[in-house]
C-alpha cells in the first residue's frame, strides 16, 4: 500500500521510513507521559518481544548515532570522559552515559528508561554499558545472552539456551510493565517481521544492477526502521514501497546517487556519523557509490519458526563465526559487482575492528578486489582525519583504475 | 637469604621466564594447553593429565600481530599473538580462548589465521546469564565439549573421578593463594608488590 499526503501525492518510501523511526521515539514519550513503563533497548535485542507486548522502547545506539550525525558526538564524549569514562570506550556508550547524566541533549532527546533490555550478540561492551546504567539509574536490567558462534551454524544447545532466556524475559517484562503475552499476536509479529526483513533485503539487493538505482548512503539513512520497527505493518509496507521504487528506478534508468557511478565499492563497518556528510560528498565527487554493505543481512532476520528465530539472532554480524562473516561479504561483493572495498577501522568497536585485517585479506583473496583501510570512529570525530580518508580513497581509485585497464586489455 | 626471600626468588625466576618453564614441561614429555585470560576451565586440563599454562603476553615490541589486531587492541592479546606467530609457544597442544571480551572474540580467528594449525584453538564460551538453570545447562554442555576435545588431545579418557580430584587440587591451591594474598598484604616489608605479582604469575 502506498500512502499519500494531503495533496494526494505519493509519499516517498524514504520519508515514510523517517516518519516511522521518529514515531517510535514519539510513542515512547507519549507512553512515558501516560505513566507507562518504557525501556531502553539494544539494537539487536529480539524486537519480537517488545512489539508483541506493545512495550514502548527507544534505542540508545540509534540515539547516539543521531547525536553524532548532528554534531554532538565530541561534546558528549568529552562530557563522559570528564565523568571518568575512558576515551577507549565505545562512543555510543559514552554519548549515552553523558545523556543519562545530563538528562537532555540539544540534538535529540529521548525519555529516560524504567528498565533496560540488553542483548550482547553485537558485543560484550553492551553488557557493561547496560549494567552501568542499571546501577546508576537503579532500574532492572534484562539480558538475553547470545553467545558468539564458534561454528558455522547455531547449534541446538544455543537455541535451547536463548529460548529459555526469551521465555524468562517475557515473564519478567510482564511483572515490570503489567502487560501480557499473546501467542497469536507473537505469530503475527513474526510474520510481519519476516515480511519487513524480506522487503528490506529485496530493496538493498537492487544494488546488483549497474548503475545501482540508489546511493549506498540511503542504506545508512533507511536502516533505522529495519532495526527499531520491523515488526510493524507500516514498516513492512514502507520497505515494500522502497523496493518498488528501486525497481522502478532500474526500469527507468535513474538513481538516487547524485553523480556518475564510476566505481562500485563495499563499505565495511559502521558509518562515521560525525563525518557522514564529508564521507558522502567525497565518495560522490570521486564517482564512488557504495553498493555493498553488511546492513542488508544485518537487519534481515529470516526464520520460519521460533527455533529459527532464536538462531537468527546468532547470525548477526559480530556474533557469527569468522568464516560466516567472510562468506556474507564475499557473496555480497560479488553479487553487487564491486570494484573495491573501503574498510572503516572503527576505534569504538573492538569486536568489529579486531578481525578486520584478516577480513580484508580474505576479501582480497576470495572476492579478488583491492581494499583500503581508514581510521575513524562511529561517533567521536577525534579519531577521523579528512586528509587520510581522501588519500586512502585516491589510492583505491588508482588500483581500481589499473585493474579496469588490465581487464580491458585482456578483453581486446 | 632467608627462606621467604629464597622462595620469592624461585617464583620470580619462573615468572620472568615462562618459556623456560614451558620447555621444562615439554622436555619431561608432558602435554601443555595454553590458557588465555581469564576463566579457562584449567581443572579439565589437569584432569586430562596435561598442564594448563597461563598465557599473559610479554613486554615487547609488536610487529607481526599488528597484521591482525589494530593498534588499540589490548596489549596482552597483541603480545600473546606476537609470541604465537614467532613460535615461542611451539610445542603447546592447543590454546583455550575464553570469549569473554570483544577483543578475545577476535583472537579466535586471528590465532587460527596467524599461528595456523600448528596450535589449534579451543573456544571457551560461558553463559552470561550464568545463574539460571538454562545458563548452567549451557555452560555444562560447553565444558563437556571441551572435555571431549581435551580427551582427543591427551589421548586418554577423562573420568568423573579425574575431574573431582582436579577440582579438589584447585580448591586447595586457590585457598592457599588467598591465604598468601592476605598474609602478603599484612607484611609488605617482606613481600613487595613485584614479588607478589611474581607469585601469582608463576602460579
Amino acid at each position: 500500500m502506498t500512502e499519500k499526503n494531503t495533496s494526494g501525492e505519493k509519499i516517498p518510501a524514504k520519508q515514510r521510513l523517517k516518519e516511522i523511526a521518529e514515531k517510535v521515539t514519539r510513542e515512547a514519550w507519549e507512553a512515558k507521559k501516560r505513566g507507562e513503563k518504557i525501556g531502553w533497548c539494544a539494537s539487536n535485542f529480539p524486537q519480537e518481544i517488545t512489539t508483541t507486548m506493545g512495550i514502548p522502547v527507544v534505542y540508545p545506539e540509534n540515539h547516539a548515532a543521531a547525536v553524532g550525525a548532528k554534531g554532538g558526538g565530541q561534546r558528549m564524549c568529552e562530557y563522559a570522559e570528564s565523568m571518568g569514562y575512558s576515551s577507549d570506550l565505545c562512543s555510543y556508550s559514552c554519548i549515552n552515559f553523558a545523556f543519562t547524566d545530563i538528562g537532555e541533549c540539544q540534538e535529540l532527546n529521548i525519555p529516560l528508561p524504567d528498565f533496560l533490555l540488553c542483548c550482547n550478540n553485537i558485543c560484550n561492551c553492551m553488557i557493561k554499558w547496560y549494567e552501568n546504567l542499571a546501577f546508576k539509574l537503579d532500574i532492572p536490567l534484562l539480558l538475553i545472552d547470545i553467545p558468539r558462534l564458534s561454528n558455522f551454524t547455531c547449534d541446538d544447545d544455543r537455541i535451547r539456551y536463548i529460548r529459555a532466556q526469551f521465555d524468562d524475559c517475557i515473564l519478567k517484562l510482564q511483572e515490570i510493565t503489567g502487560k501480557t503475552w499473546d501467542e497469536e499476536k507473537f505469530k503475527k509479529v513474526m510474520d510481519i517481521s519476516l515480511r519487513s526483513s524480506k522487503a528490506w533485503l529485496k530493496a538493498v539487493d537492487y544494488a546488483k544492477y549497474v548503475p545501482s538505482p540508489y546511493s549506498g548512503f540511503d542504506i545508512f539513512n533507511n536502516m533505522a526502521v529495519a532495526c527499531v520497527a520491523r515488526g510493524t505493518e507500516e514498516a513492512a509496507e514502507a520497505f515494500e514501497q522502497l523496493a518498488e521504487e528501486y525497481e522502478a528506478n532500474v526500469k527507468n534508468g535513474i538513481t538516487t546517487f547524485k553523480g556518475e557511478e564510476k566505481y562500485r565499492v563495499l563499505f565495511e563497518g559502521i558509518a562515521c556519523w560525525a563525518y557522514l556528510g564529508f564521507t558522502y560528498r567525497t565518495l560522490r565527487d570521486f564517482g564512488i557509490n557504495i553498493t555493498s554493505t553488511i546492513y542488508g543481512p544485518a537487519f534481515s532476520f529470516l526464520y520460519q519458526n521460533v527455533d529459527e528465530l532464536m538462531a537468527a539472532y546468532s547470525y548477526v554480524p559480530n556474533c557469527n563465526c569468522f568464516e560466516r562473516e567472510v562468506e556474507l561479504r564475499v557473496k555480497d561483493a560479488i553479487a553487487k559487482k564491486v570494484d573495491g572495498a573501503i574498510i572503516h577501522m572503527n576505534r569504538s568497536c573492538k569486536n568489529w575492528s579486531g578481525k578486520l585485517y584478516e577480513l580484508e585479506r580474505q576479501l582480497r583473496l576470495q572476492a579478488g578486489i583491492p581494499t583500503v583501510v581508514f581510521d575513524g570512529d562511529q561517533c567521536d570525530p577525534r579519531a577521523f582525519s579528512e586528509a587520510q580518508f581522501i588519500t586512502r580513497i585516491k589510492a583505491l581509485i588508482e588500483i581500481m583504475e589499473e585493474n579496469r585497464r588490465k581487464k580491458e586489455e585482456l578483453n581486446e | 637469604m632467608n627462606r621467604i626471600a629464597s622462595l620469592l626468588a624461585d617464583f620470580q625466576a619462573i615468572a620472568a621466564d615462562p618459556k623456560k618453564q614451558l620447555e621444562k614441561y615439554l622436555s619431561a614429555g608432558k602435554k601443555v594447553v595454553g590458557c588465555m585470560l581469564y576463566f579457562c576451565p584449567e581443572e579439565l586440563v589437569t584432569a586430562a593429565g596435561m598442564v594448563p599454562f597461563g598465557l599473559w603476553g610479554a613486554e615487547m615490541i609488536v610487529t607481526n600481530a599488528k597484521s591482525y589486531f589494530p593498534s588499540f587492541t589490548c596489549s596482552i592479546l597483541q603480545t600473546i599473538l606476537e609470541l604465537g606467530i614467532k613460535g615461542e609457544y611451539d610445542g603447546i597442544s592447543a590454546v583455550m580462548v575464553p570469549l569473554l571480551c570483544d577483543s578475545l572474540k577476535s583472537m579466535d580467528p586471528n590465532w587460527r589465521y596467524g599461528v595456523k594449525k600448528k596450535i589449534p584453538v579451543i573456544p571457551v564460551t560461558h553463559a552470561q546469564n550464568r545463574k539460571t538453570r538454562a545458563g548452567i545447562e549451557f555452560t555444562t554442555l560447553q565444558y563437556q565439549g571441551i572435555r571431549r576435545q581435551l580427551e582427543e588431545l591427551s589421548g586418554r579418557a577423562i573420568t568423573d573421578e579425574d575431574i573431582a580430584a582436579a577440582v579438589k587440587e584447585y580448591n586447595r591451591h586457590r585457598a592457599m593463594m588467598r591465604r598468601f594474598s592476605a598474609a602478603a598484604g599484612r607484611h609488605p616489608e617482606l613481600v613487595s608488590l613485584p614479588a607478589r605479582n611474581a607469585v601469582f604469575k608463576s602460579s
